[in-house]
């Protein structure tokens, strides 16, 4: 029998999820690598006597973060400027009346409320000019500071330095207004370090939504009339056919495979919860090849020899033709990295395929054969592909359509030739047969498709 | 005065009628060319699955075999070095048959340098077992995939759960006089097309 996903009900994760919690893991390793990182630029702080502070960070913070448990070491050790571990992975406690007593009650109140792992044996005393309460105070008055300097990128306090550093974007340029307004402040301005620091680009995935659209992206159909599921799917290459502009996929996303259907296609939703809005509807089908079964040679089927459709895009949408989104890992993306398409042609034996799925983003695989017919009964029964390139690679559910192509690197590094565009394989989520429809065969069924980056005629 | 309010009535009248009459006319126009665009795509939409008689790449293969019987398939590697399959090798059955691959498709088959390998079986004859089988899937529901292996020089099935199906297998072949050395068979699992509910 063969097995049908449908009916077994197959629960996966949401990739978006799990991403989501990935990029969470990055950024705490990052936030608990930051002291190891910033001993490495530590420098002496002048010994100044310590000004006391109201403690005001549990009436303003929203939430417990790391600055709130420094201050809590503050209230214990008033002494207490900040703590950090030097290159050597010794612990330093900057005091601003150094004395080993107080040192060793900062050690032992840093380990009770910041961190079970540190070493209270041997803290190193160093001295620091403001305690961890006025740096944080401070800090907490320049909530508004964007507003006067919109090039300002990040705002913390660097406890080997024993300072409040501002991250800036033309920091020489917007030195000036920072000065005003840390005397409008009463901050003193040797409390606060200004350096250079390029805007942070965020980090999104292929699941997201993006425009302009461009391959790789996810994809999904509409829910069944009272089905819980909608199709997901990738972009495929973005082509103009028969004068109309839009993307392949493949032919089984839509609801009927071989026949034009006009299904409507989403980026990145509908979501099975929510009411999309209007504007993510990008495109409807317009071209989905006939399957025959007088033209098949395995009798009581049903045959093509492409399982791709056209999708036209809706007037408006927003759309970068020639050029697949290049993933750095797995599925995120920057929104801007891409492959250009330069060229398009067959693939033969041994040729590397590569392609960008929304479910498992960018892989590769040699080709291991360029002509299988191959049975299918999921998600649509008696349906035989024939002809198709079979290659070895990691592909998963919902990396359907997305366009196949091998790197050439002609003219310029990161430019592709277009093979075709994925259709299904008999492993999914693991290593294994993961087949492609050709280009040439996709355009012998519905006409050129002109899928070039512009600049290019193909 | 009253014939002139009434004669100016009627102009209006008339002139109302007749834009109205105007609208339906261009919006039937309208209708009728969105039809016809649209007719005029499903006609390129059902385009038939063929460019001159050649469907898949093994037709075309075949195809070579009317000029150079000896030909067991061919294909250009990524290094740009066409790969020739000969029952019986010679320079001269190469290049025949190198010459009738550029004829039928000159873009991706015209390469200056080839090398040559000896096929036990011509690319005719594992196209005519290929086709004798094909209603293999009847028999062995299990059936997947059905390729020719041109490096192989053999047929390759892909059958979930191969090895409870090799007996039958194995008889099917001998009574239809294809020999067991001709055919490959893989464990490939059922094939599904990668669209995801979600």
């Amino acid at each position: 029998m063969v097995p049908n996903r449908r009916r077994s009900g197959r629960v996966r994760n949401h990739p978006k999820s799990a991403n989501s919690g990935s990029r969470m893991r990055t950024a705490m390793v990052a936030f608990t690598l930051l002291p190891a990182i910033i001993a490495f630029e530590e420098s002496a702080v002048s010994a100044t006597p310590a000004t006391s502070a109201d403690y005001r960070t549990s009436e303003t913070a929203d939430g417990a973060d790391s600055d709130d448990l420094y201050v809590q070491v503050n209230k214990k050790v008033p002494t207490f400027g900040g703590a950090y571990w030097n290159s050597n992975g010794d612990l330093q406690i900057a005091l601003t009346r150094p004395d080993s007593e107080a040192g060793k009650d900062a050690a032992f109140a840093l380990r009770e409320i910041v961190n079970s792992g540190v070493d209270v044996a041997k803290p190193q005393i160093a001295h620091a000019e403001y305690t961890f309460i006025e740096l944080k105070e401070w800090k907490d008055r320049l909530y508004g500071l964007h507003q006067a300097v919109p090039q300002l990128v990040s705002t913390g306090i660097t406890q080997s330095r024993n300072r409040i550093q501002l991250g800036v974007t033309d920091s020489e340029k917007n030195r000036a207004v920072i000065v005003e307004n840390l005397d409008q402040l009463q901050i003193p301005r040797g409390a606060v370090l200004i350096s250079e620091e390029a805007p942070i680009q965020a980090l999104s995935e292929l699941n997201d939504r993006h425009r302009p659209i461009r391959s790789g992206l996810r994809i999904r159909t509409p829910a069944e009339p009272g089905g819980l599921f909608t199709r997901a799917c990738t972009v495929g290459p973005l082509a103009v056919n028969s004068g109309m502009t839009g993307f392949v996929t493949a032919a089984h996303c839509s609801r009927y495979q071989g026949e034009v259907d006009h299904e409507h296609y989403y980026q990145p939703g509908p979501d099975a919860s929510v009411i999309s809005p209007p504007f993510d509807r990008i495109g409807s089908e317009r071209k989905d090849p006939f399957l025959s079964s007088s033209n098949c040679p395995y009798a009581g089927r049903k045959c093509s020899t492409t399982d791709a459709n056209f999708v036209q895009f809706e007037p408006g949408t927003s759309y970068k033709r020639g050029t697949i989104a290049r993933t750095s890992s797995g599925t995120n993306w920057n929104g801007s990295n891409v492959y250009r398409i330069t060229s398009k042609s067959d693939t033969m034996e041994g040729w590397v395929v590569r392609k960008v799925g929304a479910t498992t983003g960018n892989t590769a695989g040699t080709v291991l054969n360029t002509c299988v017919d191959f049975h299918s009964d999921s998600p649509n029964p008696g349906i035989t592909i024939r002809c198709q390139v079979r290659t070895w690679m990691h592909a998963d559910f919902g990396d359907s359509g997305a366009a196949g192509f091998g790197l050439t690197n002609s003219p310029n590094t990161n430019d592709v030739a277009l093979r075709g565009i994925l259709v299904g394989g008999s492993n999914p989520g693991g290593v294994g047969n993961v087949y492609f429809t050709k280009i040439s065969r996709i355009q012998a069924r519905m006409g050129t498709m002109t899928v070039c980056a512009s600049g290019f005629s193909c | 005065m009253d014939s002139r309010r009434t004669r100016s009535s009627t102009r209006r009248l008339l002139y109302v009628l007749g834009s109205s009459l105007l609208l339906l006319a261009a919006t039937l126009i309208g209708i009728f060319l969105l039809r016809d665009a649209d007719m005029q795509r499903d006609q390129n939409n059902r385009q038939a699955d063929t460019i001159n008689g050649i469907v898949t790449r093994d037709d075309l293969l075949v195809s070579v075999n009317a000029v150079e019987p000896a030909f067991a398939g061919a294909y250009v590697d990524e290094s740009g070095v066409l790969q020739i399959w000969l029952t019986n090798p010679s320079t001269e059955g190469a290049e025949r048959a190198q010459a009738e691959l550029v004829r039928i498709n000159s873009v991706q088959y015209s390469t200056r340098d080839y090398i040559i390998h000896r096929a036990q079986y011509s690319f005719a004859q594992l196209y005519r077992w290929k086709e004798d089988l094909g209603t293999l899937h009847l028999l062995i529901s299990e059936l997947t995939s059905v390729a020719i292996s041109i490096p192989d020089n053999y047929i390759e099935l892909g059958i979930a759960d191969a090895q409870k199906r090799l007996v039958e297998l194995h008889a099917e072949l001998k009574r239809r006089n294809i020999p067991q050395n001709a055919v490959h068979v893989e464990e490939e699992s059922p094939v599904s097309g990668f669209d995801s509910p979600s």
